[in-house]
């Protein structure tokens, strides 16, 4: 195409045009730098939005189906207060779903119904209407979806911190102890969401050494840690660990410090690395000697050999040991480790030694025998141990381990008094809530606590239509109104629809505003980003206008060779969308490397600034690292059209050039 | 026969002169056409109005049969008229046989217009410079590579504004041969405003521009 063809010539920097080159490479680089920043500033809002989103969505599920007032003040819900059958309690929506009949009432048994209790509401067949089962059974038709019930209550989280003294996770017996006491929210570990697990913090050596250290006079505790682990390497934990002589290999010399008293060498320090010219330990048939220039000294058997430095070892559980392990120190590990190049191998007790590798097992295709001490899955199914529970990860921050044992306290009523009551817990994990306002207060634990926790507790009083529910989740979060579309429609048609209120994580109270908020950033940032690009584009009014009267000749001659007015504002019109095209695909290459190296940027940024650029609880571990699909449409579309548009000026003055003018004149 | 170019009453007038008055020019193919006259007389803007670089202020100019409208003033131009300018207007950056086939590259079809642009520069014996940029040529070889785009279209009309007025007299002599033959050969009309008697008497009739209007010598 010869505009085409024109249009790229004119474009191409050369010497003799070196203010339309420098003005061309100008415009360029602020085109490229303001597509840059939008597209890195929507790509990394767009994904933390989406990871808020996903933590969101997998903790309260994108959709909740709560009991409306209908259902709560219904026959059907009513009625389980005066039947014996159903211990003249209400019953929550799992036990509803798991009765055997929709009315349990007894008139011969059971105490007169008083005349404010509602009608039976009949269906055709005249049978009392389930709205439970009925929305369960609709529920389990409908594809891609998994639901399971909810219940939600509070109660004073009590915790133990205890800690070892000596830092020794060998040693329990001398512990500092603190304690922490939380007012809380209990919600129950739903363990059909395909999701929550993937908030869990994974578990780390830390974790596991306190667990062995919590665990150390518990057989039980430590066979439950030893069978869900892989431990790969200990380090021993002081720097003068006493190095048990059996590890010594034969005949070989290793640098050291001999402390003598009295003529009795009292102790050894074993050096880090080989020290010319000092004296060295040696084992002859098992005998330890110290040798040094005034000659060769027994070492006594019970005499400590102490490390400069920590080290590190190879280590394997020896299995025998593992069964009859009482405490900690029981357990003998093979190891594998090197000391100034020496290698030292042998078999030691689990003393002073913490671990420094290992792997806990979290996913098992079947039941455990000896389940772990932490949240697990067994197959896609969730599994909280008996009496873990997970709490926020801002509680790890404030120093709670996984282990760390308490209970939950709360008020009941008997028939002569409020008693408080007590479940004891442990901390079985931590969880991510995401930017969720209760989120850090939120304990999740087995349903069947968290129900006996509702079913007495007067400690706190919740909205019944909100401490009970259904949660529902799905892949794809954008169908989101479509299926509560279909839900609804499906519960209308069944009859039930007015004892079920269905919510999309869009309508939830505690996240509505920030997601509201969110668009609002968004919507604010591409217009300031319009904006801005807009004022870059003008830089090719300037140039264009300039090329325009550089290549006044050039346009007279090709009028007068038959171009139309047409051909050569198109030559210019193809210059604008070329160079916006140019820098849009500049920009986005320059976003692309950016977003693939955030973490060096954010370095670069908390240097810079002395503090951490971006607050991990706000923003997540990790921001985003890939490029929106929507600033990149946004940013193709927009900034070629806005080029184009810049063109337009210039070639609009450049096909109302008179050849017979320009042609006189030169 | 029907005239290659027919203009009638053609009037061009500036505030203050009127330098074309009711003047009417008709040009058979084949034929060639000298218009001598002195500096400002309106020689310059005469050829422009016939090749439709201008418009007139009244009258009207037809070439190969289409009456000039501001609408087709592009097409006319670039398929049925030639221009070769004293100043040669080339672009100094390219080579010779891209602006040899400049016409046809706005005529989108240079591939077809490839041989005959070829075959053009061999004609004005510069086959062998093809590949030169022009602002590496002379003169003479610009003002023929002027003269080989003009025909590069194969327009009826070739519009040659005082083909020589930069050249010595010997380059001057050989393009005046290469103009006059290359027209007659190829059987276009050739109109050449120009000071030079010689080329004048090359040509079939010689007008001259006095006052706005045409007389013969």
């Amino acid at each position: 195409m010869f505009e085409l063809a024109v249009a790229l010539k004119y474009l191409v920097p050369r010497k003799k045009q070196l203010s339309v080159s420098l003005i061309a490479t100008l415009s360029v680089a602020v085109i490229s730098l303001v597509v840059w920043l939008v597209l890195l500033f929507l790509s990394v809002t767009e994904g933390i939005e989406k990871n808020w989103l996903q933590k969101l969505t997998a903790f309260n599920a994108p959709l909740r189906i709560n009991p409306t007032s209908t259902y709560l003040n219904s026959y059907y819900y009513k009625i389980d207060a005066f039947s014996s059958a159903s211990g003249f309690e209400h019953k929550t929506l799992a036990q509803k779903a798991a009765a055997s009949r929709a009315d349990p009432y007894a008139p011969e048994a059971d105490p007169e119904l008083p005349s404010y209790l509602a009608p039976k509401a009949l269906g055709p067949d005249g049978s009392l209407i389930d709205p439970v089962k009925t929305a369960y059974r609709i529920l389990e038709g409908i594809p891609g979806i998994v639901f399971q019930d909810y219940e939600l209550s509070g109660a004073m989280m009590k915790l133990q911190l205890a800690r070892p003294e000596s830092g020794l996770i060998t040693q329990r017996g001398s512990d500092v102890q603190t304690h922490l006491t939380q007012a809380s929210y209990l919600s129950s570990f739903s363990d059909r969401s395909p999701y929550l697990l993937s908030l869990l913090s994974p578990l780390k050596t830390q974790d596991l050494n306190h667990l062995f250290y919590l665990s150390n006079a518990s057989p039980q505790k430590l066979q439950a840690l030893l069978d869900n682990i892989r431990l790969d390497e200990v380090k021993t934990t002081q720097d003068h660990w006493r190095l048990p002589m059996s590890l010594l290999p034969e005949a070989v010399h290793i640098s050291a410090q001999a402390f003598v008293k009295n003529g009795v060498i009292t102790h050894c320090i074993l050096d880090e690395k080989a020290v010319k010219g000092r004296g060295y330990l040696t084992k002859q048939k098992g005998a330890v000697k110290f040798v040094d220039a005034s000659g060769e000294h027994g070492v006594d058997p019970g005499a400590p050999l102490l490390t400069q430095r920590a080290l590190t070892f190879r280590a394997t559980p020896i299995p025998a040991s593992l069964a009859s392990a009482k405490h900690l120190t029981d357990i003998l590990l093979k190891v594998d480790g090197t000391l100034q190049g020496i290698s030292l191998q042998g078999v030691i007790r689990w003393d002073g030694l913490e671990i420094s590798q290992a792997e806990a097992r979290t996913h098992f295709a079947e039941e455990p025998k000896t389940p772990p001490l932490w949240a697990y899955t067994v197959g896609q199914t969730g599994v909280l141990p008996q009496n873990g529970v997970l709490l926020a990860k801002s509680f790890e921050s404030a120093g709670v381990g996984i282990g760390d044992q308490g209970f939950l306290s709360y008020s009941a009523p008997t028939i002569s008094a409020v008693q408080e009551q007590r479940l004891p817990i442990y901390v079985a994990g931590f969880y991510d809530p995401g930017i969720m306002a209760i989120g850090n207060k939120c304990i999740l634990l087995p349903a069947d606590l968290a129900h006996a926790v509702n079913a007495s507790s007067q400690t706190f009083t919740f909205d019944p239509s909100l401490s009970n529910g259904i949660q529902v989740w799905f892949r794809d979060l954008k169908s989101v109104d479509a299926i509560k579309q279909q839900i609804v429609e499906a519960f209308n048609k069944a009859g039930i629809g007015e004892y079920w209120q269905a919510t999309s994580f869009k309508e939830y109270d505690f996240s509505k505003d920030l997601m509201e908020q969110f668009q609002s950033d968004k919507l604010l940032f591409m217009l300031v980003g319009l904006i801005i690009l807009v004022v870059a584009c003008s830089n090719i009014i300037s140039l264009l206008v300039l090329l325009v009267n550089d290549k006044k000749k050039e346009i007279g001659i090709m009028q007068s060779m038959g171009a139309s007015g047409f051909s050569i504002a198109a030559i210019f019109g193809v210059c604008g969308i070329a160079m916006g095209i140019f820098s849009a695909a500049l920009g986005t290459l320059g976003a692309y490397l950016t977003l693939k190296n955030i973490d060096s940027v954010v370095g670069f940024l908390s240097f810079v600034q002395g503090h951490e650029a971006f607050n991990a609880a706000f923003y997540g571990k990790n921001l985003p690292t890939t490029l929106s699909g929507g600033a990149l449409t946004f940013i193709l579309i927009v900034t070629p059209l806005m080029a184009l548009i810049a063109g337009l000026v210039p070639a609009i003055k450049a096909c109302r050039l008179r050849p017979s003018n320009i042609l006189r004149s030169e | 026969m029907s005239p290659v170019l027919s203009a009638k009453n053609i009037s061009k007038s500036f505030p203050g002169i009127e330098l074309l008055n009711q003047l009417s020019l008709e040009v058979a193919a084949g034929e060639a056409v000298a218009i001598m006259g002195k500096s400002g007389t309106g020689k310059s803007t005469l050829l422009h109005i016939l090749g439709t670089l201008e418009a007139p202020s009244a009258g009207e100019v037809a070439i190969a049969g289409q009456l000039a409208r501001p609408a087709n003033t592009s097409l006319i131009r670039n398929r049925h008229v030639g221009f070769i300018f004293q100043a040669f207007h080339l672009l100094e950056e390219e080579t010779a046989l891209f602006n040899v086939l400049m016409p046809a590259k706005i005529a989108r079809k240079e591939k077809e217009q490839l041989p005959r642009a070829l075959e053009l520069l061999s004609k004005v014996e510069l086959a062998s410079r093809k590949d030169l940029l022009v602002k590496h040529l002379s003169g003479g070889e610009k003002q023929r590579v002027a003269i080989a785009r003009a025909l590069c279209n194969d327009p009826e009309l070739i519009l040659a504004d005082e083909p020589t007025g930069n050249l010595d007299h010997a380059t001057s002599q050989a393009i005046h041969a290469l103009l006059i033959g290359t027209a007659k050969k190829f059987n276009k009309a050739l109109i050449v405003v120009t000071h030079d008697p010689e080329l004048a008497a090359l040509c079939d009739r010689t007008l001259i521009l006095k006052e706005g209007h045409l007389c013969t010598s």
